[in-house]
């Protein structure tokens, strides 16, 4: 069955799927699943460092991965970090509605976020060259670059699986079941 | 000068740049060359009532096709958004903006509400468009501030009495016409200040943590011109060839910058600008040296590559040394055109000093100053010490 955003049930459903995948799942992770998306979600919400340095940050972050169907991801993915001085309340997928309508979206490839989580890239260099986009409000956000930074030195600490080294038959796998999870979840 | 093998940089530097005395007379052609008809001139009451509005009006000819001049210094998104409705309403489809920093940044951001709808407010960011805007051309009439050629507009957000920065790839105006008879009538204390923003640019575009090699050849043969060049023009503003170079110099300077970024300087400048109506270009030249000075450990091998550009002798001196001697020199530059050195006698109010400070760490600037400022107390400490 298909669940409606913003319900109890759609909140029940994606917890539950939530703890499904992270039993079942094998490591590393695929980047910007559902159990992807709640190991980067523990790790800011026991993060000190991160709970520091963003003790004043308020409001919502939103990393929006743009479709590549020839790596297996047929739509855009939007993670949607729910912060509040220091603490996360929430990181999880989220419709493109809700992802557009965040404070802050930060919006690249896969390719960028790829190279972003492996420390490749720096995501205050990528921005100004035009390969993340940032929309929102420049003067809030510049405030808090040690939370930033931080956010990012934690995601790259997720043993991911990236879609460019999957192979044909992996993608097409994974392809099928994440979309088929779109469907019933909206995201 | 070396750089590491990390090294990654794009220098994106798309505007057509034409330069030569009267060369605001084929502004009408290259209206035509970039497929557009109908001009809207955007500008302010000082341009128009020097006459230069006018000069451009008479080389657009039947391709005018009305007049916004209500850009002020440090314009608001009121003024974008109301200019960008009046320039929908003339049914214009490209901008020529004829004028100084603030009116070429306000045309910039007329330019994305004239192509995108709403208000400026619903593009804050940092690269966030996605197609070409209302192609822009414009003519300068100061030689500083390298708008012309910038991927960035600063907009006061005057709700919050802070500016704020518009960064877009998709914003680089199309085309910039360096007329120096379009600057040959411009004050000496205006020459002076907007020449030394263009100082500025160079220099921080030299010490910001974007820095790169093709940035660094633009800023510092800028900065050799405008040792050169700015005294002359501020001494005989109708030394048509010390305009020239100037311009050129500013320039020059802008690209480098709109590459390599800024810094501190400018986090700071922006900051006593808003809240005290320091002129961006005279915030920049009295608090130039002191951040020089505050970032000296960090980044001395660039400073001394600064005193060399500026013609100083460094043999002998250590890094620090030539830094140092660097930041003595625009002192000295600064006296010899007639600007002041210390922030109080801009205007600026002792007590506001604290406000200041915290405000530029909101300042997308500070991100790129080569000593990493996080905490209000630093910039404090420079603002007390240029005070």
């Amino acid at each position: 069955m298909a669940y409606t955003f913003g319900t109890e049930e759609w909140e029940n459903a994606y917890g539950d799927l939530v703890k499904k995948r992270l039993a079942e799942s094998k490591k590393p992770y695929i980047m910007g699943t559902p159990e992807w998306v709640a190991t980067y979600e523990k790790l800011i919400q026991e993060d000190e460092n991160y709970k520091e340095v963003a003790k004043t940050w308020e409001g919502s972050v939103v990393i929006h991965i743009l479709a590549n169907p020839a790596k297996g991801l047929d739509d855009d993915i939007y993670m949607y970090m729910d912060l509040w001085h220091g603490n996360c309340r929430y990181v999880k997928l989220v419709p493109r509605a809700t992802g557009e309508s965040a404070d802050f979206v930060l919006t690249g490839e896969m390719e960028r976020w790829e190279a972003v989580m492996k420390r490749e890239l720096d995501t205050t260099k990528a921005m100004m060259q035009g390969k993340i986009k940032l929309k929102g409000s420049l003067p809030k956000i510049v405030r808090y670059v040690k939370a930033s930074l931080r956010l990012t030195e934690l995601s790259a600490q997720i043993d991911t699986r990236f879609h460019a080294d999957m192979d044909e038959e992996e993608r097409a796998d994974y392809t099928s079941w994440f979309n088929a999870l779109r469907t019933t979840f909206g995201f | 000068m070396s750089y590491d093998r990390d090294l990654s940089f794009i220098f994106n530097s798309p505007t057509k740049i034409i330069f030569g005395e009267n060369s605001v007379k084929d502004i009408g052609l290259e209206i035509d060359s970039l497929g557009c008809t109908k001009a809207l001139l955007v500008t302010d009451k000082g341009v128009t009532e020097a006459g230069l509005a006018e000069r451009v009006k008479q080389a657009l000819g039947r391709r005018y096709a009305g007049t916004y001049d209500k850009c002020i210094q440090d314009s608001g998104f009121h003024l974008v958004n109301e200019g960008a409705a009046f320039a929908i309403e003339q049914g214009a489809d490209v901008l020529v903006s004829v004028g100084g920093g603030s009116v070429i940044d306000t045309a910039k951001g007329m330019a994305i509400v004239m192509k995108e709808g709403g208000q400026l407010q619903d593009y804050s960011g940092i690269q966030v468009l996605s197609r070409p805007q209302t192609p822009h051309l414009v003519v300068p009439t100061t030689a500083g501030t390298g708008s012309e050629a910038t991927w960035v507009a600063v907009i006061k957000d005057c709700d919050q009495n802070v500016k704020e920065l518009f960064c877009d790839y998709f914003i680089i105006p199309n085309i910039a016409v360096l007329d120096p008879t379009m600057t040959a009538d411009l004050p000496p204390h205006l020459t002076a200040s907007t020449g030394m923003d263009a100082l500025t640019h160079a220099v921080e575009a030299i010490h910001a943590l974007q820095r790169e090699p093709i940035a660094d050849a633009m800023a510092l043969h800028a900065i050799r011109m405008i040792v050169q060049y700015l005294p002359r023009c501020v001494e005989q503003g109708n030394d048509l060839v010390s305009r020239g170079q100037q311009q050129l110099a500013a320039t020059m300077a802008g690209i480098a910058f709109g590459n390599a970024q800024i810094g501190m300087v400018h986090a700071m400048a922006h900051s006593i600008g808003a809240l005290f109506k320091v002129p961006h270009g005279l915030g920049n030249s009295i608090l130039l040296p002191y951040v020089m000075l505050f970032n000296l450990e960090e980044c001395a091998d660039r400073y001394a590559l600064i005193a060399q550009a500026m013609g100083l002798d460094i043999r002998g001196l250590t890094e620090i040394e030539a830094g140092k001697a660097a930041a003595e020199a625009i002192w000295e530059l600064t006296k010899n055109i007639g600007l002041p050195q210390k922030l109080r006698e801009a205007g600026v109010p002792a007590e506001g000093l604290t406000e200041a400070a915290d405000l530029s760490l909101s300042d997308g600037a500070i991100l790129y100053n080569p000593r990493m400022v996080t905490e209000a107390e630093e910039v404090l400490q420079v603002y007390r010490e240029a005070w």
